[in-house]
């Protein structure tokens, strides 16, 4: 009776749903639940079997299923490219390389023309040989002429001349001591200077250093100003 | 009548002379309703089998340590139901996927499945069932399909009577209105 009410209670408040057959709308291949026991039977024999025998009893050598991976993208990458055609489609001149020996050949023959001893280890027979042919044989050097002609020739040694002399010149005239134009009050104040007595002069500079040291102050005012601006601990540690 | 025969299912289980003819009893007996309680979640027959088989040999592997404080039905369904949850719980992180999306999962494979024999409003029956969440489908199969009590669900989940009530009703409401609303745009 609970379960019926329990079961049925929930119908006011979903009519729609109660209203419709309660289905099964699901269903399973031909026989299945016949042979369900026999397979679930099946499965528990794998399963006892896999806990008595965990370990297969093969082995592998050490990192191999951590090199393996590897292994195969290198066999695989090898495979595709074993696959591709060996020629490198590049082409070269007819007779190409049957002209080269003898060109070559020909470069080093030139080369040793021209900077032997660069190109080649000398050997004493190699070296004769060449001495003999740098003395019988001139160098090649280019002239390449100056002074086209004699005028112009003596035209530039003028103008050197000329342009030496001058700069002499110039150098000469700002060497020359000048006096300076002295002015007529400076020579009056000189001439005083001259006629002033010495012990005059004497007095003078004596003076003007007792007016200094009248204008110090005296040990007793210095004392004072020094107790009244300065305070003791200020004074220990300056001490 | 029933009692007796889990008595006797499991003092022959107790014997190891009769342990597989025990178990044998066992499946033939409890086989069809742990099915159909698979299938209902994971929609799809081959999931179900696998899972099916998964759930017998627990029961062989742990009936030995079976007490009698429960029924032996409860305690086989709540195998079940955790191996269900396990599997689509997987199938979530395996796929990466939200519960939504796990739930499209299994209305595509409803669709899909040549073993539906449903007309048009069981089928909408079955997406209205697949937009609740786990728990709940779980609580309203048991009880709208299998009409257990509410203390053997309780049993079963491990939640309080209360709580199963509510969730119930909650999920009767939503399928109402979905069917509803799917009615209505028809």
């Amino acid at each position: 009776m609970i379960t019926d009410e329990e079961n049925n209670e929930w119908k006011a408040e979903a009519p729609y749903l109660a209203s419709l057959q309660k289905e099964n709308p699901f269903s399973v291949p031909a026989q299945y639940f016949d042979s369900l026991p026999d397979r679930i039977g099946s499965s528990l024999y794998v399963e006892q079997l896999k806990e008595r025998l965990p370990v297969s009893g093969y082995t592998v050598p050490d990192q191999y299923f951590n090199n393996l991976q590897e292994q195969i993208f290198a066999a695989s990458a090898d495979a595709v490219l074993s696959a591709l055609p060996k020629a490198t489609g590049y082409q070269t001149p007819d007779q190409y390389f049957q002209k080269l020996q003898s060109k070559i050949q020909a470069r080093i023959l030139e080369e040793e023309r021209v900077a032997p001893a660069t190109v080649l280890p000398v050997t004493k027979e190699k070296s004769a040989e060449i001495f003999e042919n740098s003395a019988t044989k001139p160098a090649e050097t280019k002239i390449v002429r100056l002074w086209h002609s004699g005028i112009l020739k003596y035209a530039s040694a003028a103008c050197f001349i000329v342009a030496t002399a001058f700069g002499l010149y110039l150098n000469q005239q700002s060497k020359t001591y000048v006096a300076p134009q002295m002015s007529s009050a400076e020579i009056a104040n000189e001439q005083l200077l001259y006629d002033i007595d010495e012990q005059d002069i004497m007095d003078h500079v004596e003076g003007s250093i007792a007016g200094t040291q009248k204008n110090a102050p005296s040990a007793a005012e210095m004392e004072t100003y020094i107790l009244n601006n300065y305070s003791q601990t200020e004074l220990s540690t300056s001490l | 009548m029933k009692q007796v025969e889990d008595e006797e299912i499991l003092a022959k289980f107790s014997i190891e002379g009769t342990r597989n003819e025990a178990f044998n009893l066992l499946i033939s007996k409890y086989q069809e309703k742990i099915y159909w309680h698979i299938r209902r979640l994971v929609i799809d027959h081959d999931d179900a089998d696998d899972l099916v088989q998964e759930v017998f040999i627990k029961v062989w592997k742990n009936l030995e340590k079976f007490r009698s404080d429960s029924k032996l039905y409860t305690w086989i369904y709540r195998i079940a139901t955790n191996e269900c949850i396990t599997f689509l719980n997987k199938q979530k992180q395996r796929n990466q996927t939200s519960f939504d999306d796990v739930s499209e999962e299994l209305s595509e494979s409803l669709v899909a499945s040549s073993y539906f024999n449903g007309d048009k409003i069981q089928m909408k029956l079955q997406q209205a069932l697949l937009t609740l969440p786990e728990k709940q489908r779980l609580i309203f199969n048991m009880k709208y399909y299998d009409e257990l009590k509410y203390e053997e669900i309780s049993e079963i989940l491990g939640t309080s009577v209360g709580a199963l009530k509510a969730s119930f009703h909650i999920a009767v409401k939503k399928i109402e209105v979905f069917m509803l609303n799917e009615e209505i745009s028809l």
